[in-house]
């Protein structure tokens, strides 16, 4: 097993309750399916903010893993390593 | 535009701007430039006014604000352009009075609509650098359009809570908006908590973007995206890239 944190920006903590959580992955477990673990553990509102109804990433949402942008549509691609720190961050347009 | 087509400064020019002008590598030539700039601004609310604020007190020689609507109540805690005696009447009337009384040496131009495909094109054609501070992806997305279309830098600011980012678009070079957000987020809602010092901060920043653009000082957060949560006072520096398939800026090659 592996342990990545995940953290949440206000608009997802906002559904979370929380500014981030550890999870305990597989090894080589990808980006796509430890964000799709991690909805388990959330409200109905976490999955529809952050997976289109295909469970695929919102293209909307920005994805790092450490300092590198993950592209959305390859996040099924994206192997995690131990460590390794995923930033979720919903688009704000406030003005 | 040549040095010898600056504009030039006025003693009263001089005397308000001293403070600024010893900066090193600003001086006269860089406030000259800033006179000669035009910038636009859009909306003038708790980022977009703040930007404008700072820009009339450097002296950015003219501002387009592009606002709609009139002045209500919720939006006193953070939009610095508009006051009490306003309420009612027209938001970018308050702002136009507000700047002249700060600086009536800069030209404000006062456009009551919202960004949109219909004027962003005209808008932006005439302008040197566009600041996006509009609560709605689609307003982003037609300044983002004719930005690249004209190849004009963009700021881009915004703000949710306590949270802000910030960067800095050029055409071409950097990615774009929809290159971040292709398509319009469908959970995103026009209205979003805030405290004005927020939207200020991050406002602050945008307007030291557009200074340091137009006078070539420093380096701009192009191809990177600041994110502040000034919940935890932590600010992180997240380097960002074009996508190549981008529908807007996907076939510009870099020059």
């Amino acid at each position: 097993m592996i342990e990545v944190t995940l953290r949440f920006d206000a608009q997802f903590r906002r559904v979370t309750n929380s500014d981030e959580r550890l999870l305990e992955l597989p090894e080589n477990c990808s980006l796509l399916e430890a964000l799709r673990h991690s909805a388990e553990n959330y409200a109905e509102a976490f999955s529809k903010r952050l997976f289109t109804s295909a469970q695929a990433v919102q293209p909307t949402i920005l994805v790092f893993v450490n300092e590198n942008m993950v592209n959305s549509q390859e996040a099924d691609q994206y192997r995690l390593k131990p460590g390794d720190e995923v930033s979720l961050y919903t688009p704000i347009a406030g003005g | 535009m040549t040095d010898c087509d600056l504009p030039l400064l006025n003693d009263d020019e001089r005397a308000r701007y001293e403070w600024q002008l010893w900066t090193p590598e600003f001086g006269e030539e860089g406030q000259r430039k800033l006179k000669a700039a035009t910038v636009l601004v859009s909306r003038v609310g708790g980022v977009g006014g703040t930007v404008a604020y700072y820009l009339a007190a450097a002296g950015v020689g003219n501002i387009v604000l592009a606002h709609a609507g009139n002045v209500k109540p919720s939006d006193l805690n953070r939009q610095l352009l508009m006051t009490t005696d306003w309420l009612g009447k027209p938001r970018v009337e308050s702002a136009v009075r507000r700047l002249n009384e700060l600086n009536p040496h800069v030209n404000i131009v006062p456009v009551a609509e919202n960004m949109s495909d219909q004027n962003a094109d005209k808008l932006i054609r005439e302008v040197d650098v566009v600041v996006d501070a509009a609560p709605l992806f689609c307003e982003r997305f037609a300044m983002n359009q004719a930005a690249v279309d004209h190849r004009k830098p963009l700021i881009e600011a915004a703000m949710f809570d306590f949270e802000a980012q910030l960067t800095t678009i050029i055409p071409g070079k950097t990615p774009c908006v929809k290159c971040l957000w292709p398509e319009n987020p469908p959970e995103w809602k026009r209205e979003f908590p805030v405290f004005g010092p927020v939207s200020g901060t991050v406002a602050a920043m945008a307007a030291v973007e557009v200074i340091k653009l137009l006078t070539g000082i420093g380096d701009l957060m192009t191809n990177r995206m600041l994110r502040i949560d000034l919940r935890t006072m932590k600010f992180r520096e997240l380097p960002i890239a074009k996508n190549p398939a981008c529908s807007v800026c996907g076939s510009i090659l870099e020059n």
